[in-house]
């Protein structure tokens, strides 16, 4: 189980955590709520990438894997290498695997993808990092319904635990993870 | 005056020192500019020393490097000081616009320092070290050549410029004038074909 007690976060003079508390299954949870509400702050609270006002979160991720809502892949890199910079011991071949799964070519740059493709290149670099927890900010927006089966599949293949943000319950049916309404 | 030996002597020496100049600016600026990014406490004490130089005369530091070393490295040194603060300056803008989410994701994938320089902030500062590069050629090549007026060293544009100005030889010194021209014209085309060759070859 994973803890949180009394967390509270702040981004400057708008405070969007105060004594927060939850219980979350190993599995994970699905982050769900209406635009604004902090989803993507707490995702990053839970992976460690924001340092909260006090509370505290345990246990926390040695080595978390993120999906970013915006992608952030590296312009200047093909696919490939998007996908392998993260990772200097895994091996091309399995990045060449997991993109095929998702169905993109790796020699392409990012500007020439559509955003259904970037997402899907996020996916694939998150699940080639080999992190203890994946942290996914809208893991499926602009993929259409056997896209989402197949990357929802990746991830549960994974076994490993997983945080997701979505405005969609089906999504969290479909991972088979409990809900956490914020 | 194209067959005179003297003449290709003195275009060969001028490039020389100008291009050396050059690329020494680019070497220093280049790390210049990734000590003060990546070091307060260096960008305290250098930065105001960079900007001290880019805001002297040229003609001050020529007289001033005249008395400090031989004539005929005065200029490779004052090509160097003019490419310096442009390298400089626009390198360590890039880097401070580097993408801040880019970043985030580079710690959040445990990147050391050394694959954040390697993987966002030196692909960001790409298009900025271009631009600085076709710039501060223009400034090498003048300064080089303003330095080498003020010196006379043996072989050299500049000399012979000099010289054809104070023996009134108009046409030798338009003559001059238009090979500094056509030098600088041909070396930006050069260095433009370096860069794309370079970036072509980072890509694939």
């Amino acid at each position: 189980m994973m803890k949180i007690e009394d967390l509270s976060f702040r981004y400057g003079d708008k405070q969007i955590f105060s004594d927060l508390s939850l219980v979350i299954p190993d599995a994970g949870a699905c982050i769900m709520g209406p635009s604004g509400r902090g989803k993507t702050t707490l995702l990053f609270l839970i992976g460690g990438l924001l340092i909260p006002e006090k509370g505290i979160i345990e246990p926390k991720p040695q080595r978390p894997a993120f999906v970013f809502q915006e992608d952030r892949l590296l312009p200047w890199y093909p696919v490939l290498k998007n996908v392998t910079v993260v990772n200097n011991n895994a091996g091309e071949e399995r990045a060449l695997q997991i993109l095929d799964a998702l169905e993109i070519p790796s020699d392409m740059k990012p500007d020439e993808l559509s955003g259904g493709m970037k997402r899907r290149v996020a996916l694939a670099r998150a699940l080639y990092y080999e992190g203890d927890m994946l942290f996914l900010d809208e893991p499926f927006k602009g993929l259409d319904t056997r896209l989402r089966e197949i990357a929802a599949d990746l991830i549960l293949r994974e076994h490993k635990p997983f945080f997701i943000t979505t405005h969609q319950a089906e999504e969290a049916e479909m991972l088979k993870i409990p809900v956490i309404d914020i | 005056m194209v067959r005179d030996g003297d003449f290709w002597r003195a275009t060969g020496t001028t490039l020389l020192r100008v291009l050396s100049g050059y690329l020494l600016g680019i070497i220093a600026g280049a790390a210049l500019s990734l000590i003060t990014s990546f070091s307060k406490m260096a960008d305290t004490f250098i930065s105001p020393v960079i900007r001290i130089v880019r805001a002297t005369p040229v003609a001050s530091f020529i007289i001033l490097a005249l008395l400090w070393m031989g004539k005929s490295n005065v200029p490779v040194f004052m090509s160097m000081l003019m490419v310096v603060p442009v390298i400089w300056g626009n390198l360590s803008e890039e880097f401070a616009s580097t993408d801040k989410d880019l970043l985030q994701m580079g710690r959040a994938y445990g990147f050391t320092k050394l694959e954040q320089l390697r993987h966002i902030y030196i692909p960001s500062a790409v298009p900025g070290f271009r631009a600085a590069t076709l710039t501060s050629l223009g400034l090498a090549w003048k300064s080089g050549i303003a330095a080498e007026v003020l010196c006379q060293p043996k072989y050299a544009i500049g000399s012979d410029l000099y010289y054809s100005k104070i023996y009134l030889e108009t046409p030798s010194l338009f003559a001059w004038t238009a090979v500094v021209i056509i030098m600088s014209y041909i070396l930006e085309k050069l260095i433009r074909h370096i860069i794309t060759v370079f970036e072509g070859r980072k890509v694939s």
